[in-house]
């Protein structure tokens, strides 16, 4: 595994290696302060990751080609950016918080998903990763459980769920018009 | 001729004696053994069915036994095919989960009431012995005999509590049950006077367009649909399957429905080789369409947790039978080898899977708040967060997202409508996700929501049954990771090919 590989690796397995420990009551209390530190092998993968590294997880269990080429890479750098920016200020928002371990949970999982679609290069991780931020973002919007919050949770829902349906239609679509390309 | 039975073939009588002999033990050694008979024979069975899959998949052959040696049609014979394999091994890891878990519920140390548990334990092995027999028999009246079997020990499930309402619901379930077995053995009567053999081989060479055949396939269909509770003939299902007990309810919805499904298939692709009926096959896409958005919209509107997960098994039954209009199109080669048919075997094994963890994770959330109304679901999610993710996971599985078998399932289904120009059934489909994602974040969006007053458990829920419910939503998952094309094993015994042979 090179370098670029193993950062393509690390940009979806260190969010989800924070968002797993999380099952434990003391890792809860202190993942939330550590949110900006999340993003940072998405950062790296972006900057030093050479153009067109390709990594195809081994099948099974996985199914899943990871790849970043130079768009890919702005769209990366820029989304982990925002994200350390974001994560660093959510630390700080979040301190006496009692639930702050709910949103960091939220939060990791909706990072996942955000920089997954920038790297995942076959439709079905795609659709995975497009289908985890839009989901998950749900559990940010209604943290603080107020009625508004709730209600544009509900409509949020509804609106990331019947896109979905559409994009995998057009999905279901592509692969209809070019049967070799295997999804 | 060659021997008909093959090497291997003992396996397949195993299959249905060893769950049958159980089952009459553990009746006949009383309530506090039973539990134990069936904990005995988990690992057995599952290894049987396990060594069955292996066979087929190994020898890419079927695996037949005719029994005392008379070959058909004198005899009666067992054949296993790689669906069949597919299907006794999802059995056979259901049962297991399934009995695992219920030893919280119906263990005999417990309590003192030993008629439940016993009752219990004894049909889990009788609807075991049931549904193999199903997957492996060979000639229609053997079929009907396994489908009775099934039926008896199905039924008092429902109504284990004794309640007036589940014995009502389980008497409802009876007399659709019954009609559906009247109309399939009439059938197997006209098949037998028209050309003197029930198996099902030998059916599929001799059968041809004629009136009778019209008649018996015709009666047949409607038979095996009151008992796969297909719209219109669901009206039995969600009282039955709301009122039974969890582990009981995770069986009807997982497993019991999906028998007479599998019997269609026997009845529409294998008897029926030489002459594919695609016009009433878009009868039977109808019926499935109007169950996908019937099921779902009542879904919706349930306010009790089992009733909303016993109608969307009425909505995930359309999904299945979406696979008859979209397979059997003449044009597109053998039904077998098409997406949609690989798809609608995958849907019922991942729906067995995600259904089960669903019901018995609303059985531990029923048992710690004392009820299921979903609007007092809040904090649930706070206080069970594995039960809640498993039922997530299981949601997630029929919504259709990925990864889960839920989602290869639809892909197929959607990839197929699309390439043959039926789009129609692709908006069904989709639209059916949507109504599904409706229900499940209904009942999410409560459980993850705070309580207005701290929730109060009424008994703490022990971690092995949590982790048994997430293992069955993880099976659905890992369904997620079969390739997105037809399935080598599913292939396997093709009745088309079998038939070359015999040319």
């Amino acid at each position: 595994m090179t370098v670029g590989e193993a950062l393509l690796f690390a940009t979806l397995a260190v969010p989800l290696i924070m968002l797993a420990a999380c099952v434990s009551r003391r890792a809860r209390e202190r993942i939330p302060s550590l949110l900006a530190l999340a993003p940072v092998p998405a950062l790296m993968a972006a900057l030093l990751a050479p153009d067109g590294t390709t990594l195809v997880l081994p099948e099974p269990p996985f199914r899943m080609t990871l790849a970043i080429d130079a768009p890919g890479a702005m769209l990366l750098g820029a989304a982990a950016l925002l994200w350390i920016l974001a994560g660093a200020y959510a630390s700080a928002d979040l301190r006496g918080d009692p639930n702050a371990g709910r949103f960091a949970e939220w939060w990791l999982l909706t990072l996942t998903g955000s920089l997954g679609v920038f790297i995942a290069v076959d439709l079905v991780s795609f659709y995975l990763t497009y289908s985890i931020v839009s989901l998950a973002a749900y559990g940010l919007i209604v943290h603080d459980g107020a009625p508004g919050s709730r209600r544009a949770g509900i409509i949020y829902v509804a609106l990331a769920v019947l896109g979905e349906a559409f994009l995998l239609m057009a999905f279901v679509f592509m692969a209809s018009a070019t049967p070799d390309a295997a999804c | 001729m060659p021997n008909y039975t093959t090497a291997g073939g003992f396996l397949l009588v195993l299959a249905i004696v060893l769950p049958v002999a159980g089952a009459l033990f553990s009746l006949v050694l009383g309530g506090r053994r039973a539990e134990r008979v069936v904990l005995m024979l988990m690992p057995a069975g599952l290894a049987i069915a396990a060594a069955i899959a292996i066979g087929v998949w190994r020898t890419h052959n079927v695996l037949q036994y005719s029994v005392g040696s008379w070959d058909p049609p004198l005899g009666v014979a067992f054949r296993a095919d790689g669906l069949s394999a597919a299907m006794l091994v999802a059995t056979a890891l259901l049962v297991c989960g399934i009995g695992l878990f219920a030893r919280g519920e119906f263990s005999s140390s417990r309590s003192g009431e030993t008629r439940a548990p016993l009752v219990f334990w004894t049909l889990l092995l009788a609807v075991w012995g049931a549904l193999n027999a199903v997957f492996i028999g060979g000639d229609l009246f053997n079929l009907y005999v396994a489908l009775e079997l099934l039926t008896f020990a199905a039924v008092p499930l429902v109504s284990l509590d004794g309640r007036s309402d589940t014995i009502a619901a389980a008497l409802r379930y009876l007399l659709f049950a019954l009609f559906g077995s009247i109309l399939y053995l009439l059938a197997a009567v006209l098949f037998y006077g028209a050309y003197g053999t029930l198996d099902i081989v030998l059916l599929s060479g001799r059968i041809r367009a004629e009136p009778v055949v019209w008649a018996a396939i015709s009666l047949m269909t409607a038979g095996l649909l009151a008992k796969a509770a297909l719209y219109p003939f669901h009206l039995w299902l969600p009282p039955a399957h709301a009122g039974a007990p969890a582990p009981a309810s995770a069986i009807l919805s997982g497993l019991v429905v999906k028998a007479p499904f599998f019997l269609v298939l026997r009845l529409w692709f294998d008897i029926m080789l030489r002459m594919p009926e695609p016009a009433a096959a878009q009868v039977l896409g109808v019926l499935a369409a109007a169950a996908i958005l019937v099921g779902s919209v009542v879904a919706l509107r349930q306010a009790r947790l089992k009733l909303l997960i016993a109608y969307s098994t009425v909505a995930q039954i359309g999904y299945l039978f979406l696979m008859f209009p979209l397979a059997l199109k003449p044009e597109t080669g053998h039904p077998w080898s098409s997406v949609a048919w690989t798809g609608g075997v995958l849907q019922a094994i991942s729906h067995a899977f995600a259904k089960a963890a669903m019901f018995m994770a609303a059985g531990l959330i029923a048992e710690a708040l004392g009820h299921d109304r979903i609007a007092g679901l809040a904090g649930i999610g706070r206080a069970l967060p594995i039960t809640v993710f498993a039922f997530a996971r299981g949601g997630l599985s029929l919504m259709g997202l990925p990864p889960s078998g839920g989602f290869i399932a639809k892909a197929m289904l959607l990839t197929a409508a699309v390439a043959e120009g039926q789009w129609w059934w692709a908006v069904i489909v989709l639209t059916g996700g949507l109504l599904a994602g409706g229900y499940v974040f209904l009942v999410l969006a409560r459980a993850l929501a705070d309580p207005s007053e701290p929730l109060t458990l009424l008994s703490s829920i022990s971690p092995s049954r949590q982790a048994v419910v997430v293992a069955l939503a993880l099976c659905a998952v890992l369904l997620g990771f079969v390739p997105l094309r037809p399935w080598e094993l599913l292939q396997i015994g093709r009745l088309d090919i079998v038939a070359a042979g015999f040319r």
